[in-house]
């Protein structure tokens, strides 16, 4: 014969849960029993005092940011995306490689089939010797070009430029006597 | 043939909503688990908006039972946030089995004890709580904290919270969790049960253990109100 409440009925009544014929079965088994009714006593006293001490809900700071934060936060972990996937996603993820590496595949097969056509080499393109453009700054001046490879000469004519005179002796900067990269700077230039 | 001098009453709805099909334990303010299963299937679904108002829902009372538990704002504010990510994570798999909200405590449970388990022994890694302090809150922020209580009412209130915090500090971990469940959370032994991983039995014994030993320690406090 069972004389003890299950514990599902002692936590109710030790917490003041319990009515009627329930609880006036626990109390008269309980009356014999001072632990149990300690129980409950700390219950009825220390129930209100956390209650009253301690927030059952309470808005975590920057509650707006709160809600803003777990939404970027899935959107990053899903890619961007929080819609459910559905079923042309899916196909398409799988249709696109399956074709790429059939592709790939057919491809190779083809390569190792077909023989190669003979390949044609064409000349390099000879370059054409076109003459050099001259240019001549002054009005009534032409210029002609001439060259020649057997004699490794080149020649350029301008025709119409004044006579030089005599007189004129051409400055020694062109010759500094010493070595190549000497500077001319000090040479001093001849009046005219 | 055995005789029981106690038998179950089925009317009785206290003992959890696996039983009472709703109903949080009598605690006011408890959220109707009715709107809470449409708000979970669309979120199921993909719905954002629908996930937006659940944790709108029930972000108060995870983040005050983490808040209690860990006792700094901060970790608080993050493992809320870390809940509420791998609630949405694993919200495929969650049954309408148990409540949304006794599943989201769950979670909340794993989360703090994960922490527990990571936080340095001296407490080197604790973040600076000043961060939330109020004083530091720009006033023109739109999300400022809303602080309804009169400064009296606000520094009894802290002082009482402080004095529970430290009695509560005491306690070991589980049965610290139990009696918050219970007494603050309001949730009924069945849901503790499941949010703890352990038995009802399991559960009245932190509670027996937790409430005494706050009775002790708060007696003073107690008898001079």
């Amino acid at each position: 014969m069972n004389t003890n409440p299950d514990e599902e009925l002692l936590a109710l009544w030790v917490d003041d849960a319990l009515e009627g014929a329930e609880a006036a079965a626990v109390d008269a088994w309980s009356a014999t029993r001072p632990e149990w009714l300690e129980r409950r006593e700390q219950a009825r006293q220390v129930r209100p005092w956390l209650a009253s001490g301690l927030a059952a809900a309470e808005e975590p700071p920057y509650a707006e940011f709160f809600n803003a934060r777990i939404t970027r936060e899935i959107a990053r972990e899903s890619g961007g995306a929080v819609a459910p996937t559905f079923g042309g996603a899916r196909f398409w993820r799988w249709f696109l490689p399956a074709t790429a590496v059939a592709g790939m595949m057919l491809c190779f097969w083809a390569g190792t089939r077909l023989a190669p056509a003979p390949v044609v080499t064409a000349p390099e393109p000879v370059p054409e010797m076109t003459a050099p453009y001259l240019y001549t700054p002054e009005k009534g001046v032409k210029a002609a070009y001439f060259s020649s490879e057997p004699a490794e000469a080149m020649v350029i004519v301008l025709d119409g430029v004044a006579a030089i005179p005599d007189s004129f002796e051409i400055p020694d900067t062109a010759s500094t006597g010493g070595e190549e990269d000497e500077s001319t700077a000090e040479i001093p230039t001849p009046a005219p | 043939m055995a005789m029981n001098f106690f038998p179950r009453q089925p009317s009785n709805g206290v003992l959890g909503p696996a039983e009472s099909g709703g109903g949080a334990s009598g605690i006011p303010g408890a959220l109707p688990a009715v709107e809470d299963e449409a708000l979970v299937s669309r979120a199921q679904s993909g719905d954002m908006k629908a996930y937006d108002e659940l944790v709108t829902r029930h972000r108060g009372r995870i983040y005050a039972m983490i808040r209690n538990m860990v006792k700094n704002e901060t970790d608080a504010w993050d493992l809320s946030q870390e809940v509420f990510i791998k609630a949405w994570q694993a919200l495929p798999r969650f049954e309408a089995k148990a409540r949304f909200s006794t599943w989201l405590y769950r979670i909340a449970h794993n989360a703090v004890y994960d922490h527990t388990r990571r936080r340095r022994p001296e407490g080197g890694g604790e973040i600076n709580d000043e961060i939330f302090s109020r004083e530091r809150i720009d006033p023109a922020a739109v999300a400022l904290p809303s602080e309804a209580r009169s400064p009296d009412e606000s520094m009894a209130g802290d002082e009482l919270r402080r004095k529970i915090e430290a009695a509560l500090d005491k306690l070991s971990p589980e049965h610290r969790e139990a009696v918050i469940l219970k007494d603050v959370q309001g949730l009924a032994y069945k849901e503790i049960a499941e949010v703890m991983h352990c038995s009802l039995g399991t559960v009245m014994s932190r509670l027996f253990y937790a409430r005494q030993k706050l009775q002790s320690l708060l007696k003073d406090e107690y008898e001079s109100r």
